[in-house]
């Protein structure tokens, strides 16, 4: 796995690590809002309660005041109605926020009622008359809540009873009730004051789980009213739309975004400078060692981090490696020259060999030709003292003497070549032409091919660079070429010449192998081809045509025409091989140097 | 018949050779030929024959060719006539050519035939 890879997925567990973390602390979040959310709903309970409390207070002291007093005892028993007019007046409801009056007197007859405008329509008290002993049953004091034409009223009222009954104890003279009607505007004040929406229900609501509202940041309050029997009678609701809880939850939100934010721009911080400082360095190194080349780490080098041990430890290396390859190279390098001096020692011994050889050979021709050549030419003039005393009438004698002279001249020719052969004969070399020395070589040996039955064609390319030669000597090669040729073809057959300039271009024995081969490759030369279609030469055979004495045409050879056409060549620096195929012919090929302009 | 014929000294130690060349050159009716088959004899004959030409071998007994053709040049009277080796020991291409020569010196190489012979003293003499 490539580090960068690592490197995302470290960065990618850190990011997963951050989330649970988060995840984990919204959850208590969540715990902490929800039971903030509690307390405030119970604030809010509280709140509404004493609220109720409180604005229902006015209602309940009047119920109390208005009935424990002496004058009141007084209208009831004397009905009185100017003072009730006077006393229990539109101001005074005004002043309790009160909505309607009523008085009884003891036997429940209506002494007194009075309503502002809101409760107009209310005429009569909403209970039975029968309700008002059964309400006063057990207790001095009453409040309930009735469902009027007018809509829900809350009533308080109470037992009238003298001054001088405080506690209440005595019969009482009459019976006292206030009511307020829970109408739009009363409404509308006690939202104001809890803050939220009330709404009055005649059946019981259903309420969302507490949760839910939580999650709505909505508080729900619900009171049960009672009737004067103590049964429902209607159901209030307040909703309210918590903007603390709203607002926390925002900023709660806000913060999580804020964190997460944070936390993102800190992993893509570390992700670009963990690539910044690990990637460069990886890069570097990598590319180095790709393309070898220690130039790369330059700076690196000079870090003070693991990398640039690295990177020196990388360069020592490639010094090391250089160093190496330099000594491998220099052994190569001087094995190579030990392998060519030994070559060249090799040549040296071979070629002393081959003058010592030549040397022997030499003295041997001297005495040889001296004591050969003695005799012939005794023999020779002999022969010619003899035809000059003979008429031509003496025809066989006459004949007779010739092939004395051609035998004698046989035997010369014979001494002639040893002479050749080991003598170190200089040669008078000038630019010449190629083709008019191998035509005149051809003319000289034609008469013979022709009789032979050996056809000879010659592919001549004209307008070649002149040669560096000895036109008698190549002649000399030329015509011995032709000759072993014809002698490989007994039964007749086809001699090819071909004359071409060419540029070396494959390594040979002789050619461009080492520095003192007479051709270099890429050099321009003279080349000579001579194919016959003649018996052919054997592989065993090949290598040794150019030695001294070896022959392969028994008597008739003296085994030297071709070693002395190699030295020929050879000094003319030039080069001589054979190429063959036994039963398909041979072909000699002669390179020769171009004259130098 | 008023021409004079060539004086020819040929010194040669094979006595069947000179021999045969003073026939054949003597039968062509041109050239008045002594022969002597040893240096020193040569050297006495060069002196009163006083030929035109000289045919001197090389390798002899005694004194060789060589040493015979410096006293020649040595002595006044001798120094003037042209001398031409015969020699067996080199080859007919080095003639041919008129590349070698012994001392500065011309040579024909053995065998040779009496046309060459005279093609030769024609030439120098």
């Amino acid at each position: 796995m490539r580090v960068r890879t690592r490197l995302i997925l470290l960065l990618l567990l850190l990011s997963a690590i951050f989330t649970a973390g988060r995840y984990f602390y919204q959850i208590f979040e969540d715990k902490r809002v929800y039971a903030l959310f509690k307390d405030n709903n119970e604030e809010k309970n509280i709140y509404f309660d004493k609220l109720v409390k409180l604005k229902g207070s006015t209602l309940e002291t009047l119920a109390f005041d208005y009935t424990y007093w002496d004058e009141m005892v007084d209208f009831i028993l004397n009905n009185d109605i100017e003072w009730a007019k006077k006393m229990l007046n539109e101001t005074v409801l005004k002043t309790y926020q009160a909505d309607t009056i009523w008085v009884y007197k003891r036997d429940l007859s209506q002494a007194y009622f009075i309503n502002n405008q809101d409760s107009s329509v209310i005429k009569e008290f909403p209970l039975p008359r029968e309700a008002i002993n059964n309400i006063f049953l057990k207790e001095r004091f009453c409040h309930f809540f009735v469902d009027t034409s007018a809509g829900l009223m809350e009533i308080r009222g109470a037992t009238i009873h003298p001054s001088s009954d405080p506690t209440r104890k005595t019969a009482p003279c009459g019976y006292f009730f206030t009511g307020r009607l829970w109408n739009k505007n009363y409404i509308e004040e006690l939202s104001k004051l809890v803050g939220g929406q009330i709404s009055i229900s005649a059946i019981k609501q259903a309420i969302p789980d507490f949760k839910t509202l939580s999650e709505r940041n909505t508080i729900i309050l619900s009171r049960e009213f009672s009737d004067w029997q103590g049964k429902p009678a209607a159901y209030i609701y307040v909703n309210i739309q918590s903007k603390e809880m709203e607002s926390y939850k925002l900023f709660s939100r806000n913060a999580a975004i804020i964190f997460i934010g944070f936390i993102i721009s800190v992993i893509i911080f570390i992700a670009v400078f963990l690539t910044i400082l690990l990637s460069t360095p990886f890069f570097m190194i990598s590319q180095t060692l790709k393309t070898e080349d220690p130039e790369n780490l330059r700076g690196l080098k000079k870090d003070t981090s693991e990398f640039g041990d690295i990177a020196r430890l990388i360069s020592k290396f490639f010094e090391q490696k250089e160093i190496l390859v330099k000594e491998i190279s220099e052994r190569k390098k001087a094995e190579g020259e030990l392998k060519e001096s030994y070559t060249k020692l090799k040549e040296i011994q071979d070629q002393l060999i081959q003058a010592e050889k030549l040397n022997a050979i030499g003295q041997l021709a001297s005495g040889v030709a001296h004591e050969v050549r003695n005799p012939l030419g005794i023999m020779l003039q002999g022969v010619n003292y003899l035809e000059s005393r003979l008429s031509s009438k003496e025809v066989d004698i006459l004949e007779t003497l010739a092939a004395l002279k051609d035998n004698i001249g046989r035997a010369d020719s014979i001494v002639n070549s040893l002479l050749d052969f080991s003598k170190d004969v200089s040669l008078g070399l000038n630019p010449e032409d190629i083709n008019p020395i191998l035509q005149n070589s051809l003319a000289l040996v034609k008469t013979r091919l022709k009789f032979e039955n050996i056809d000879t064609t010659m592919e001549i390319k004209k307008g070649m660079p002149k040669v560096l030669a000895d036109k008698n000597k190549l002649e000399q090669v030329f015509i011995n070429i032709l000759l072993n040729a014809a002698q490989a073809m007994p039964d007749g057959g086809k001699i090819a010449i071909r004359s071409f300039d060419k540029q070396l271009e494959t390594i040979k024995n002789g050619i461009g192998r080492r520095v003192q081969d007479n051709f270099q490759l890429g050099e321009k030369v003279v080349m000579v081809e001579i194919e016959d279609t003649g018996t052919g030469i054997t592989e065993e055979n090949l290598k040794r045509i150019f030695d001294p004495f070896f022959t392969t045409k028994g008597q008739q050879g003296t085994g030297l025409g071709l070693s002395v056409t190699k030295s020929i060549i050879h000094m003319h620096r030039g080069l001589i091989y054979a190429d063959s195929k036994p039963g398909q012919g041979t072909i000699m090929t002669v390179i020769l140097k171009v004259a130098e302009r | 018949m008023s021409i004079k014929k060539k004086k020819i000294l040929l010194i040669d130690d094979e006595a069947d050779f000179t021999k045969l060349i003073k026939l054949n050159l003597e039968l062509t009716g041109q050239y008045e030929v002594k022969t002597e088959n040893n240096g020193l004899l040569g050297l006495d004959a060069a002196k009163e024959f006083k030929p035109d030409l000289i045919f001197l071998d090389i390798m002899m007994p005694d004194i060789d060719g060589g040493d015979v053709c410096s006293q020649l040049e040595n002595d006044e009277e001798t120094k003037g006539i042209p001398v031409i080796f015969l020699t067996a020991i080199a080859s007919k291409e080095e003639v041919k050519n008129g590349k070698g020569s012994i001392g500065g010196r011309p040579f024909i190489a053995k065998p040779v035939s009496v046309r060459e012979l005279m093609d030769c003293i024609e030439r120098t003499a």
